[in-house]
């Protein structure tokens, strides 16, 4: 019997295209670490790190009450449990006293899809940095799952207001990411204003009305030591250091009383006018490169965005065009985007541009949103806000998902700056 | 005159010390009263001291150095090569005692060995005989089982060439099946389920944007459970070849085709998000 021949057609892979995916937070389990009791203060670091993970909004974590085991080494999670609770990820570690005055922070990630350690840090620090470690984990962990770097161990600087005109109290304070260990670094009985940080993170550069006038100061944070930089006949205020820390922008009216945008040299105190418009030209604000400024204009009627080449301070191009009002920009530290506040309805708003599309995405939801400020990872934009009669500082990522708020018992909150990540 | 001269010099001085003191008694009191200005106080705050360290062991502990006595080891080693001699008359007397002992114990086993060898002879005459027996049982059974095998092989093959008959029709018949299944549009649905299900699975980076396009080969057993991930060629980075293994591993089981006939094992899904 003949049979007939018939090969098989060899069987082709499936093929599948996936064009689009989902932002939910990840899930991860964030095991309280094993710990080292006195030395460590009573800190416990992994609940620091789920507030900062959580806080991102682009990760859940497990509930402790949820978790049968508590591992504190990779070695004894089993990964093929913590994936069946949900978790896509598992953070460990332990504290142990490395000598008198130091402490050991270890701490692993798996992956648990995969069960595969993805890595490890260890850290040491003196007791009173121990929730400085804490954050250094929370941003291993993060850049280790979203290859973004974190910057959740870096500082905010922010002005405190306490009490009613005309017997108020301010205060600059220096505090952590989220807004825990607040360190007042100036008080005073006249206001203070428009803090910004120098690219080194060694200086903040504000405006004080001690003097009863204007003037701009320069603080070293560790150290206290301050030094009048500005206190010219007008207005000085809106300060900003250029990128590489050597220059000053800043507003200046002189006697005559109108805003413009000039440029002080720190070195050799050279004075240049950048703006020379009969309107209100203010709140600089330097591009990632250092080549051009963007500021607020009301040249056009009402305040907008525009942007000056330093190179040839006469070349202004405008740069919002969505409403009525668009003042107070602030570059993104990659250089792609600024945010600034809008006018919405009758609100005003936080919104994020896009420089290379124009596109603009209004981020935030209050009536009167004010001083964005970019994380230095540019994930995040932390604000002034509303909370009924009372100013707080809130935080909101960049494709506007989540939006937390920093508590605090020193009054109202204003005028947050975020500092740059040290090159 | 004169009188008159020096009393113009008097009053004038006079004059002169009374503005002087009225002026300076203004200065006084304008430099006590003028409004203070308060000042601003100024506080610097703690350094923060974190640093990274490499998960090393600590190095053994070094071995204590000798001790030098030089006298002490001179005197001590005089002595010593005194025993050593008395020792080693000791020890060539034991040595002719032992050396005797030995030449008596070699004999006696030599008695011993003899005895042994010739009951060994006996046994083994014994066992090759008995393996002879054995191995003529053992040709006899040989013979008849290939007898049967031949039998039991006829047999089989008739049944292979029976059932491959039936497998090939069954083959073709599949097929046509499958070939029906995936011209009738089943086999688009079956891969947009796939698509939907991963989609839903993928947590994207935020460095997955368009412009990527990375490729991901899955192994799935019947059932969906997916068994094998790996990563093919990609140009995102690390984030991104993650995230896309995850997903791989997060859509598992993997939904099942609306058509059997259309399950396969290997996949290759191409990420490539296009906003």
């Amino acid at each position: 019997m003949l049979l007939a021949l018939c090969a098989p057609a060899a069987r082709a892979e499936l093929q599948v295209n996936v064009t689009q995916g989902v932002t939910d937070p990840i899930p991860i389990a964030i095991v309280p670490f094993a710990r080292a009791v006195p030395a460590d203060g009573g800190l416990d670091i992994a609940g620091v790190v789920q507030h900062d993970l959580e806080s991102s909004g682009r990760f859940r974590a497990m509930q402790r009450r949820d978790m049968l085991s508590t591992p504190t080494r990779a070695a004894d999670v089993q990964a093929a449990d913590w994936k069946a609770a949900g978790n896509d990820y598992v953070v460990v570690g332990r504290v142990t006293a490395a000598n008198a005055s130091e402490i050991d922070v270890e701490c692993d990630l798996i992956n648990t899809l995969t069960g595969q350690r993805l890595g490890g840090k260890r850290f040491v620090a003196s007791g009173a940095s121990l929730r400085n470690a804490a954050h250094m984990v929370s941003d291993f962990v993060y850049e280790s799952v979203l290859g973004v770097r974190g910057a959740f161990a870096t500082r905010i600087a922010y002005v405190a207001v306490q009490g009613q005109a005309p017997n108020q109290h301010f205060q600059l304070i220096v505090a952590d990411s989220d807004g825990e260990m607040p360190r007042v670094i100036l008080e005073s009985n006249q206001p203070i204003m428009s803090p910004t940080w120098s690219p080194d993170d060694q200086w903040l550069a504000y405006v004080s009305f001690e003097n009863r006038l204007s003037a701009v100061y320069i603080q070293r944070v560790r150290t206290g030591e301050r030094r009048l930089v500005s206190q010219r006949l007008g207005v000085n205020g809106a300060p900003a250091f250029s990128p590489d820390g050597t220059r000053l922008a800043l507003t200046l009216s002189g006697s005559g009383g109108n805003l413009d945008v000039w440029l002080l040299d720190l070195g050799t105190q050279a004075l240049t006018r950048l703006t020379d418009d009969p309107a209100v030209d203010t709140e600089p604000a330097w591009s990632s490169d250092g080549k051009s400024i963007y500021f607020t204009s009301d040249r056009a009627g009402g305040p907008q965005i525009y942007k000056l080449d330093l190179a040839n301070p006469k070349r202004v191009q405008r740069v919002s065009f969505g409403s009525g009002y668009d003042a107070r920009p602030r570059v993104a530290p990659d250089g792609s985007k600024i945010a600034y506040v809008t006018r919405e309805g009758g609100n005003y708003r936080i919104a994020v541009q896009d420089l290379a599309s124009g596109n603009v995405s209004v981020l935030s939801h209050g009536a009167l949103d004010e001083s964005p400020s970019f994380a230095p990872n540019g994930a995040t934009i932390i604000f002034a806000g509303r909370d009924g009669a009372v100013g707080t500082l809130q935080t909101v990522s960049v494709d506007g998902q989540v939006t937390q708020r920093l508590t605090s018992s020193q009054g109202e909150l204003r005028e947050p700056a975020w500092e740059p990540f040290q090159h | 005159m004169s009188e008159r001269l020096s009393d113009r010099w008097l009053s004038m001085l006079l004059s002169v010390l009374i503005h002087a003191a009225i002026v300076g008694a203004v200065i006084w009191g304008w430099w006590q009263y003028r409004t203070p200005q308060p000042q601003p106080q100024v506080l610097a705050i703690e350094a923060t001291v974190v640093r990274e360290a490499p998960a090393s062991p600590p190095a053994p502990p070094a071995p204590p150095p000798p001790d030098p006595q030089a006298e002490q080891r001179a005197a001590e080693q005089k002595a010593q090569e005194q025993k050593a001699q008395e020792q080693k008359a000791q020890e060539q007397k034991v040595e002719e005692q032992r050396q005797q002992a030995v030449k008596e114990a070699a004999e006696k086993a030599e008695a011993e060995r003899k005895a042994k060898a010739e009951a060994d002879a006996k046994a083994q005459a014994e066992a090759e005989a008995k393996v002879k027996a054995e191995a003529e049982a053992k040709a006899k059974a040989e013979a008849d089982r290939k007898a049967q095998q031949q039998l039991a092989q006829q047999k089989k093959a008739e049944q292979e060439r029976a059932q491959r008959e039936a497998d090939l029709r069954q083959q073709m018949q599949a097929e046509e099946h499958l070939d029906a299944a995936r011209s009738s549009g089943a086999l688009a649905q079956y891969q947009a389920m796939i698509k939907a299900r991963i989609e839903r699975a993928w947590i994207r980076p935020p460095s997955a944007r368009s412009g990527i396009s990375c490729q991901v080969n899955i192994t799935q057993i019947p059932g969906g459970t997916v068994t094998a991930v790996q990563v093919g060629r990609c140009n995102g980075d690390e984030a991104v070849r993650q995230s896309i293994s995850d997903a791989a591993y997060r859509a598992s089981p993997l939904p099942a085709p609306p058509d059997p006939a259309l399950f396969d094992r290997d996949l290759v899904v191409t990420f490539a998000p296009n906003d």
